[in-house]
């Protein structure tokens, strides 16, 4: 299993690496200093415009790009009939999965880490000396929730992917704006299926209340625990439906 | 005492394969033992269907599929035995020839240095020797199917499905193929090579298998089944100038069973293609006659195939 999955991982780094996919991605990945600079422009500075351009990361770039690459970890195989070589190899199919998800992960962090950083260089750009070093814990926990977010949306993507492999990036899409956009955003408990709602629990973002309407305040540990877990299982999901599928090729 | 014939190799028993409500394969029952065996059958038989089966990427709806005495779905120890070469050119572009073979052997447990060279050597087998560093996007399809059969080559494996190997391969790179496929049968591998080219797979072998719409329509020698097509009345059609002055000019020979006129058509049957092609020819000439067009639809494989199938309905 674990020399497949490196085989498999090393492929895609080499495939990734000559495609524009990766280039695309880590754009994505930087709009959110987009978003700060804008807001800099317009005379705002620190801790709450680096939490505003955080908004857009946490519920729409972070699940996305993670999408663009690994929501076609199988149907790209498919599409291009590639599959037919991969499954007629002493290796469980189940590498495929796990490896190139590796890579993704791997390849979607430097970009985001970056992305997040620089981002809270230009909102703080203003800020004073004590100002600065008063938010340096809360960045801290926002990397941590990159570290943990691209890696769950990978999987969440990969597990999407896997379940509808005609049409895996469509598919992926409309379960961010739905899921991770609206569901999040509505009041009430549909917010937990989202995990974007345990990130911004673990970034330690405000929470919208609504009188009369029960939510759940998860603690950062519990927010983190269910985001690996939901992740988890979406990778669950994507390697048992691989080793059990009959794929046909694409006419 | 006579030695006791080895077992099959492959080995299929009322093997029934079903896409919804349409039938791939019906109750097929077949063997191969080594040696080259040619799966012969118009597009639509049901050989890809059958190959998937043989390769575990397709489990049997009904009856069951032996490849060394195992069932190959989810046989991942089986998996090294065997080597496949589907039909389709879907490769990865961004990889060169000799990344991808090297990449699909590495899957096989050989380390890097080690896959490398066996990609190297099977890509020289199959005459990309000097290719192998080119991004496979840019290869012709005759350079993918070379590619994919030097993936299917380099884990030497026991057994070697091959799904139209020759597709898409120029004149000499389809006798090289031949050739490469011919040793590899004499040296022991069971090699199941489909095809819908007659002429193909009789370059490669003696041994075929006829399948038509999903069932066994014949099997054995090939020399056996070019007589039983060669007993049926061959058709040759001409388009003419003047096509009721030549038929009844034909008509009057003995090589010739029947003679027809459909539009600007000549139909004619004989048993001697070769006597009748060169009948026709020299009474046109010998009349002033302007052939625009003589082909023979029976050239096509699926006539022959409707013929043994309208043969087998006849004897049932």
């Amino acid at each position: 299993m674990r020399q497949a999955m490196r085989v498999y991982a090393e492929t895609a780094w080499r495939r990734l690496r000559r495609g524009r996919l990766l280039w695309g991605s880590a754009v994505v990945a930087v709009l959110p200093l987009l978003v700060a600079l804008i807001g800099v422009f317009h005379g705002r500075f620190g801790a709450g415009l680096f939490d505003e351009s955080l908004e857009i990361y946490l519920r729409l770039l972070l699940p996305l790009a993670p999408v663009l690459l690994a929501a076609q970890v199988v149907g790209e195989e498919i599409e291009a009939r590639t599959f037919t070589f991969l499954w007629a190899r002493p290796a469980p199919r189940a590498a495929l999965i796990l490896g190139k998800c590796v890579v993704y992960a791997l390849a979607l962090l430097p970009g985001f880490l970056i992305g997040t950083l620089l981002t809270f260089a230009v909102a703080m750009v203003r800020a004073d000396g004590a100002d600065v070093t008063a938010a340096l814990p809360h960045l801290a926990r926002v990397g941590v929730t990159v570290l943990i977010g691209v890696p769950v949306y990978t999987a969440l993507a990969a597990g999407v992917g896997t379940l509808v492999v005609r049409h895996p990036t469509l598919a992926g899409l409309l379960y961010v704006i739905v899921i991770e956009g609206l569901f999040a955003s509505i009041a009430g408990v549909l917010k937990a299926t989202a995990v974007s709602f345990y990130l911004r629990a673990l970034a330690g973002l405000q929470f919208s209340s609504t009188p009369g309407v029960w939510e759940p305040r998860p603690s950062p540990v519990a927010a983190a625990l269910v985001a690996l877990l939901l992740g988890a299982g979406w990778l669950f999901l994507a390697t048992w439906l691989v080793s059990d599928a009959e794929y046909r090729e694409a006419r | 005492m006579s030695e006791r014939e080895p077992a099959p190799t492959i080995q299929l028993r009322g093997v029934s394969k079903w896409y919804g409500t349409v039938a791939a394969l019906s109750d097929l029952s077949m063997s191969a033992r080594s040696g080259v065996v040619g799966l012969l059958g118009p597009s639509g038989a049901g050989k890809t269907s059958l190959l998937r089966i043989l390769v575990g990427q397709s489990r049997p709806t009904r009856g069951e599929a032996l490849v060394l005495g195992e069932r190959p779905w989810r046989n991942l120890p089986l998996m090294r035995r065997l080597g496949y070469c589907p039909e389709h050119e879907g490769v990865y572009e961004e990889l060169t020839a000799i990344e991808f073979v090297t990449m699909l052997t590495r899957l096989h447990g050989f380390d890097p240095a080690e896959s490398r060279r066996r990609a190297e050597a099977a890509l020289e087998r199959t005459g990309l020797a000097d290719t192998g560093d080119k991004r496979m996007g840019a290869f012709s399809k005759g350079m993918r199917q070379r590619a994919k059969l030097a993936q299917a080559l380099a884990h030497e494996p026991d057994v070697l499905i091959l799904d139209e190997p020759l597709n898409g391969c120029d004149p000499l790179g389809r006798a090289e193929l031949i050739r490469l496929i011919r040793e590899l049968g004499a040296a022991g591998r069971t090699i199941l090579v489909s095809s819908h080219v007659l002429y193909e797979v009789e370059a490669m072998t003696g041994e075929i298998r006829l399948l038509f719409r999903g069932q066994l329509l014949a099997e054995g020698n090939v020399h056996r089944i070019r007589e039983l097509i060669d007993a049926h009345p061959h058709r040759i059609e001409v388009e003419c100038d003047r096509p009721r002055v030549l038929g009844q000019a034909l008509l009057a020979e003995e090589h010739v069973l029947r003679v027809g006129i459909s539009g600007p058509r000549l139909v004619v049957e004989t048993r001697t293609p070769d006597a009748a092609y060169s009948l026709i020819a020299g009474l046109a000439l010998e009349r002033g006659i302007k052939i625009t067009r003589i082909h023979s639809p029976d050239d096509n494989l699926q006539a022959v195939f409707r013929y043994l199938t309208e043969k087998r309905e006849e004897a049932a």
